[in-house]
């Protein structure tokens, strides 16, 4: 039963960051119909916007709650502009590009910002400095359970909830969602569309530098090549949710955190990737559409 | 109010729109009829810059100015006050009725002005009113295409441009929408609509433009179209 709590809460924990990566592909597949294979990356830069500024700051001797509130903003902030920076002078001129071409960019952007991510970080693993590290253990009966997983799991949360509000409860989002339906018709309404397509690439980009600092905060050792992982993971908890769904990227994301998480604590460590991409083969072949799918009623 | 200097269109190295000119007055209620295929559609498409035209230019005049539409992104036009509902009623079928409505007021950026037309349109259309939180998706021809109108009217067009308002409604329904299109004229719209429906069109518009092929072949008034043979062969069944 103890164990069974513990794999489960690191399941969460693990499905919640698979989620705040998630979410951004997801939304970028819904302007773009792009999936932009250079957003691990900019989960990989969220991890090191933290630490450097964690250094520059100087947190991380004590822990520090106000300082990781500043580390992760200042860390969103920057990811949001370089989502910005990327869409627009990689992406946008390719607008009326055959898809093919703008994926393929999306993979030399990605491999860009890894190599540029060895330039100047350099390739050896970093440490990331706790920031916060809240004291010892809750121990609840038999099980220990670590307050920073809560923490971290409680931020991401929140995270996704003021997504959701954004989305569904604004008018920005309102034009997002116009915008993922079909371009032409946005801009009938005058919704300029290529501005909504920048806002959803820096909502989405700000979300995973915010992973990139909780990810560093729970596992502290980055490195340039971090986000290779976990943005495939993210893919692939995306197509099991279903494309262009903001839910099915949360609820995919958790059964692939959980799976993960029950697999290597009950059965083998080592099957943790080849689970995941069996898990994509699988709603390839069985759901393609994945579990929130969306299917268009179209009446004449 | 508009005014179409030599506009043409190609898609690819076909043409589909050979230069055409013409312009409207600002109250004007006109038409353009003509078959399946022979440009109508593709001639707004070409004021509204969903379509980059290969030649001429569009001139919108409002307030004094006269400003080259056809240089200007789609979603400016929308601002300056020209409303394209576009062929198959262009709604957002993955959002509720209220949510299309709201967007169609994008422009207007006055939530008390927003208030006011969504009143006048739940007015217009009160079969829309009960059903303000219901999916656009699960509306029936005739409310899609109330609700594509209404959502126009969201947006204080001075300008309306309609494509085919009345493809595949019932014969009452078609009725209604032309009745709304008049109503909407006589509040001071300006209106341009495609229709294939002659006899329906030119009974409510002054004019009427007659396309064929991906030329402007006629233009006159209701009763000259109603009266040419040409058209009467071609539309109203000799």
């Amino acid at each position: 039963m103890t164990e069974f709590i513990q794999h489960l809460i690191n399941g969460l924990s693990v499905g919640s960051m698979y989620a705040l990566i998630a979410i951004g592909y997801t939304l970028v597949f819904g302007v773009l119909q792009l999936i932009n294979f250079a957003h691990g990356e900019i989960f990989m830069l969220g991890a090191f916007v933290g630490m450097y500024s964690a250094l520059f700051f100087g947190f991380g001797q004590t822990s520090s709650l106000l300082g990781l509130f500043l580390v992760l903003t200042l860390s969103m902030l920057v990811c949001a502009g370089v989502g910005y920076v990327i869409e627009r002078f990689a992406y946008r001129p390719l607008r009326k590009a055959p898809r093919i071409n703008v994926l393929i960019t999306a993979v030399g952007v990605s491999m860009f910002l890894q190599f540029t991510g060895q330039l100047f970080f350099g390739s050896d693993p970093k440490f990331f400095p706790q920031i916060y590290s809240p004291a010892g253990y809750w121990s609840v009966g038999s099980v220990q359970l670590n307050p920073l997983q809560f923490f971290v799991l409680g931020i991401s949360l929140c995270l996704m909830m003021a997504l959701h509000r954004l989305v569904f409860h604004t008018r920005m989002g309102r034009a997002m969602r116009a915008v993922s339906f079909n371009h032409d018709l946005a801009s009938l309404m005058g919704i300029p569309t290529n501005r909504v397509i920048s806002y959803t690439f820096m909502v989405g980009s700000a979300l995973a530098g915010a992973a990139g600092v909780l990810v560093g905060l729970t596992y502290p050792k980055i490195e340039p090549l971090m986000g290779v992982m976990p943005g495939l993971k993210a893919f692939v908890a995306v197509v099991l949710g279903g494309v262009g769904s903001i839910l099915g990227a949360v609820v995919g994301s958790l059964i692939l955190g959980l799976a993960e998480e029950f697999v290597v604590g009950y059965w083998a460590p080592t099957y943790r990737d080849a689970l995941s991409f069996g898990i994509l083969i699988l709603i390839l072949l069985i759901k393609p559409r994945g579990l929130f799918g969306k299917i268009q009623i179209e009446k004449v | 109010m508009l005014k179409i200097e030599n506009l043409s269109v190609h898609y690819g190295i076909v043409e589909a729109l050979s230069p055409f000119s013409f312009s409207l007055k600002q109250g004007e209620l006109v038409t353009i009829l003509g078959a399946n295929g022979a440009g109508k559609s593709t001639a707004l498409r070409a004021i509204s810059k969903l379509l980059k035209p290969s030649s001429g230019r569009v001139i919108f005049s409002s307030g004094g100015q006269d400003i080259t539409i056809s240089d200007m992104q789609p979603h400016d036009i929308v601002a300056l006050g020209i409303s394209h509902v576009p062929e198959g009623r262009g709604l957002f079928l993955n959002l509720s009725i209220f949510e299309n409505l709201d967007l169609g007021a994008w422009p207007v950026r006055d939530s008390k002005k927003n208030q006011e037309d969504l009143d006048l349109v739940l007015k217009i259309f009160p079969r829309l009113k009960e059903r303000l939180k219901q999916n656009a998706g699960t509306l029936s021809g005739g409310e899609q295409q109330m609700l594509a109108l209404g959502r126009a009217l969201m947006a204080r067009p001075k300008l309306l441009l309609l494509d085919e308002p009345s493809l595949g409604l019932s014969p009452q329904m078609v009725e209604l929408i032309f009745q709304v299109i008049a109503d909407i004229h006589k509040m001071g719209t300006t209106v341009l609509f495609v229709e294939q429906n002659a006899y329906q069109a030119l009974h409510i518009a002054h004019r009427g433009l007659v396309f064929e092929n991906g030329k402007l072949v006629l233009s006159g008034t209701s009763q000259e179209l109603l009266a040419s043979p040409q058209v009467q062969e071609a539309y109203l069944g000799g």
